[in-house]
C-alpha cells in the first residue's frame, strides 16, 4: 500500500506515527558514537566546573555568588549585593570570585551578573574546559549531531512535501493541518539537542550519586563557609537543594532557581525558554540543563 | 670531616625520600564524600568497601568508576572470611572478581578473619584459633581468591576481644605463617594491633619487629574506645572506628615506617561520629609526619647523630 494514496485523516495519523518514530530514533541515536566512560580530567574539586556542567553559565554565577555570600565576602541587602571588604579580593584564588567581588564593590543587583561581559568570558573558560574533557560537545560532535538531525528533517519535511505535491496534483488543497504537523515535528526534532555529551550526562549522574549523602544531610549543613559543602550541594543539585531556613538569601536573590518551581525540569534535552533552567534539577539523573534564563 | 659525613647522610636521606613514595588516604564513606572530593590535593587515594558494591546497580558501580577516574582507589573486602578452615563463599568471590574487573583498583584487601561457620553468618569479623589448620585453610582460601579474581589480596590483621581458644601459635607467628604460605602482602591495621596488644598485654613494637618487613604494604589507622570487660574484669580497648587515632598508633606507624622496605599506603578509617574534615585532614597530616619521621630514622641519620 502506498501511504501517499491515503486519504487526509488517515495520512495525518500515518504522519503522526512516522513523526513519533523519527523523533524517538533521533532521541535515542543523536549521541550515538559519542565517547562514553569516566571523565579523565579532574572535575570534582571545583564546584563551579560542576555547576557549569549541570547548568551552564548562569548556574556557575549563581553558585559562585551564593558561595561568596556564605563565606561572608559579600553582604546581602534585599536583592542587592555588596562586597564586604575590598581587601578580601586578593585573598580569593579563583578568577571568577575575584571578578564577582570587584563587580559588587559598589553594590549591585544580584541579577546584574547575568549581563556582565567580563563574567561571561570567565564562565566560558569553564565551558571550554568541559569541552576539552569531552563533556560538552565539540565541533566534531556538533557536526555529527547535525547530520543526524538533517536526516530527521529530510524524512519529516520530505514525506510531508511529497504528500502535499501529490494532493495538489489531485486537486486537493486542504493541506493546512499537514503543514502545521510538519512544522511542529521539525521544531521538536530541532529541540532534541542535549547540552551535554553522553560522557557529560553520565558524569553528572555519577556526581549526583557520589554526593547523594550530601543531599540527604543538607539540613545539617552549617552556614559560614567553614566547608564548601554549600557550594558543592548547589553545584551538583541546584540552588533548590539549599535549605531555605539556613540560607534564606538564595530564594530572595534567585527565586525561580532556588524554588525549583519550574514547570519543566531540565532534562538531557534542550531546555524550554520558559523554565528556570539549570537550577531545577532536583533529584538524580538530570542529565543536562541549560545556560539560559537569569532568574 | 663531620660535614662530609653529614652531606653523605643527607644524600642518603634524599634518596630515601625520593624513592619511597608513601601515600596517605582515607576510607571512602558517603558522608565524607564532599569533604574528600574537595580536598583531593591532600588525599593521595581512597579505600572503598567492596561489599557495598556487590550486586549494586549499574549506575552505582559507574559512579565508583568515576570516583576511580578522579583519585586512585583501592578496594577493601569485609565479608569473604579468608582465615577459616571453611571454604570462602564462591559467589562473593565472583562478585569481588566482577567488581575488580570493573574498577581495576591498584589492589584489594581482605581480613584474616572468619565470618561464618557451619553455614551460619556471624555478621562479625572473628579471629579463628591460631593453628596450623587455619593457616592451611587461609592459604587455600587465598589461592581460590587469587584464581577467581586474578590477584592476591592484601591481608589485614583483625582486632579481637577474646583470645581464641585452642590457639597454638602467637598472633604474629600465625600472620607470618599465612603470609608465607599464601605469598600475600600485609595490610597492617595498627589500631587492631594496638588494641590486641593492650587487651592481651604484649608489646606492639615487638610484634612489628617480628613481622616480615618486606611484606608490609599498607597500613590502617583508626581509633577506638574503652569498654568494660565481662565480669567486671578490668577494661578492654574496642576498635570501633568512631574515634580519632590515638598518639600510640602514630608512634607505631613511625616504627613501621622505620622498618618497612616498600612504599606504604596508609588509610585512615572512620565509620561514624564524623568530626570536621579539617580534623580528619589533620590526622592524615600526622600520619605523613609519622611516616616521614620513621623513614628519616631508617635512613640512619638520627641514629648516627
Amino acid at each position: 500500500m502506498n501511504p501517499f494514496d491515503l486519504r487526509g485523516p488517515e495520512f495525518l495519523a500515518f504522519y503522526a506515527a512516522l513523526s513519533a518514530v523519527v523523533l524517538a530514533w533521533l532521541a535515542m541515536f543523536l549521541r550515538n558514537g559519542e565517547p562514553d566512560g569516566p571523565a579523565n580530567g579532574s572535575i570534582v574539586e571545583d564546584p563551579y566546573l560542576i555547576a557549569s556542567l549541570r547548568g551552564g553559565k548562569n548556574e556557575v554565577l549563581r553558585v559562585a555568588t551564593v558561595s561568596l555570600i556564605d563565606r561572608g565576602l559579600i553582604k546581602v541587602d534585599g536583592k542587592s549585593l555588596e562586597t564586604r571588604n575590598e581587601k578580601d579580593i586578593p585573598l580569593v584564588r579563583r578568577p571568577l570570585e575575584k571578578a564577582l567581588l570587584n563587580k559588587f564593590l559598589a553594590g549591585n543587583e544580584a541579577s546584574s551578573v547575568f549581563d556582565d561581559g567580563g563574567l561571561d568570558t570567565i564562565c566560558h573558560t569553564y565551558e571550554d574546559q568541559l569541552t576539552q574533557l569531552g563533556l560538552l560537545p565539540d565541533a566534531n560532535t556538533i557536526n555529527a549531531r547535525t547530520q543526524r538531525r538533517l536526516i530527521a528533517f529530510a524524512i519529516l519535511a520530505g514525506v510531508a512535501a511529497i504528500k502535499i505535491w501529490v494532493a495538489i496534483g489531485r486537486g486537493h488543497y486542504n493541506v493546512g493541518f499537514l503543514i502545521v504537523m510538519a512544522i511542529a515535528a521539525c521544531l521538536l526534532a530541532n529541540a532534541i539537542n542535549p547540552r551535554l555529551t553522553k560522557k557529560g550526562s553520565a558524569l553528572l549522574a555519577d556526581l549526583q550519586n557520589l554526593f547523594a549523602s550530601l543531599k540527604d544531610r543538607k539540613t545539617n549543613i552549617k552556614p559560614g563557609g567553614a566547608t564548601n559543602e554549600v557550594a558543592l550541594l548547589a553545584a551538583v543539585f541546584g540552588l533548590s537543594m539549599i535549605p531555605q531556613d539556613v540560607f534564606p538569601y538564595a530564594k530572595t536573590l534567585y527565586p525561580k532557581a532556588a524554588s525549583g518551581s519550574s514547570w519543566y525540569s531540565c532534562s538531557s534535552y534542550a531546555c524550554g525558554t520558559t523554565s528556570s533552567c539549570g537550577s531545577s534539577c532536583g533529584g538524580g539523573g538530570c542529565g543536562g540543563g541549560c545556560g539560559g534564563c537569569g532568574g | 670531616m663531620w660535614r662530609r659525613w653529614l652531606r653523605r647522610r643527607l644524600r642518603g636521606l634524599w634518596r630515601v625520600i625520593g624513592e619511597i613514595k608513601d601515600r596517605v588516604g582515607i576510607g571512602w564513606r558517603p558522608d565524607l564524600a564532599a569533604g574528600i572530593l574537595s580536598n583531593l590535593d591532600k588525599i593521595d587515594l581512597v579505600e572503598v568497601v567492596a561489599d557495598d558494591y556487590f550486586g549494586a546497580s549499574h549506575a552505582k558501580v559507574r559512579s565508583l568508576k568515576t570516583l576511580a577516574s578522579q583519585v586512585p582507589v583501592v578496594l577493601h573486602g569485609v565479608s569473604l572470611g579468608m582465615a577459616s578452615s571453611e571454604s570462602v563463599d564462591s559467589r562473593r568471590l565472583q562478585k569481588m572478581a566482577r567488581l575488580l574487573d570493573e574498577i581495576r583498583p591498584e589492589c584489594w584487601s581482605e581480613h584474616l578473619a572468619f565470618v561464618r561457620a557451619g553455614g551460619v553468618e556471624i555478621g562479625h569479623l572473628a579471629m579463628p584459633p591460631r593453628t596450623g589448620q587455619t593457616v592451611e585453610g587461609a592459604a587455600e582460601n587465598i589461592e581460590a581468591a587469587k584464581s577467581t579474581t586474578g590477584a592476591r589480596p592484601l591481608l589485614e590483621n583483625i582486632a579481637t576481644l577474646i583470645d581464641p581458644p585452642g590457639s597454638s601459635l602467637s598472633e604474629v607467628a600465625w600472620i607470618a605463617s599465612i603470609l608465607e604460605a599464601s605469598g600475600c602482602d600485609l595490610l597492617l591495621d595498627l589500631h587492631n594491633l594496638y588494641a590486641n596488644a593492650t587487651n592481651f598485654d604484649y608489646d606492639p613494637v615487638d610484634f612489628i619487629r617480628h613481622l616480615p618487613a618486606e611484606r608490609i604494604a599498607a597500613i590502617h589507622l583508626s581509633g577506638g574506645k574503652w569498654i568494660k570487660a565481662p565480669n567486671d574484669n578490668g577494661h578492654r580497648l574496642l576498635d570501633d572506628h568512631l574515634h580519632d587515632v590515638p598518639d600510640a598508633v602514630y608512634n607505631l606507624l613511625q616504627e613501621v615506617a622505620a622498618r618497612a622496605i616498600r612504599p606504604l599506603t596508609v588509610i585512615l578509617e572512620r565509620d561514624g561520629n564524623y568530626p570536621s574534615m579539617e580534623n580528619l585532614l589533620q590526622q592524615l597530616s600526622r600520619a605523613r609526619e609519622a611516616l616521614a619521621n620513621g623513614r628519616f630514622n631508617s635512613s640512619g641519620l638520627l641514629t648516627k647523630a
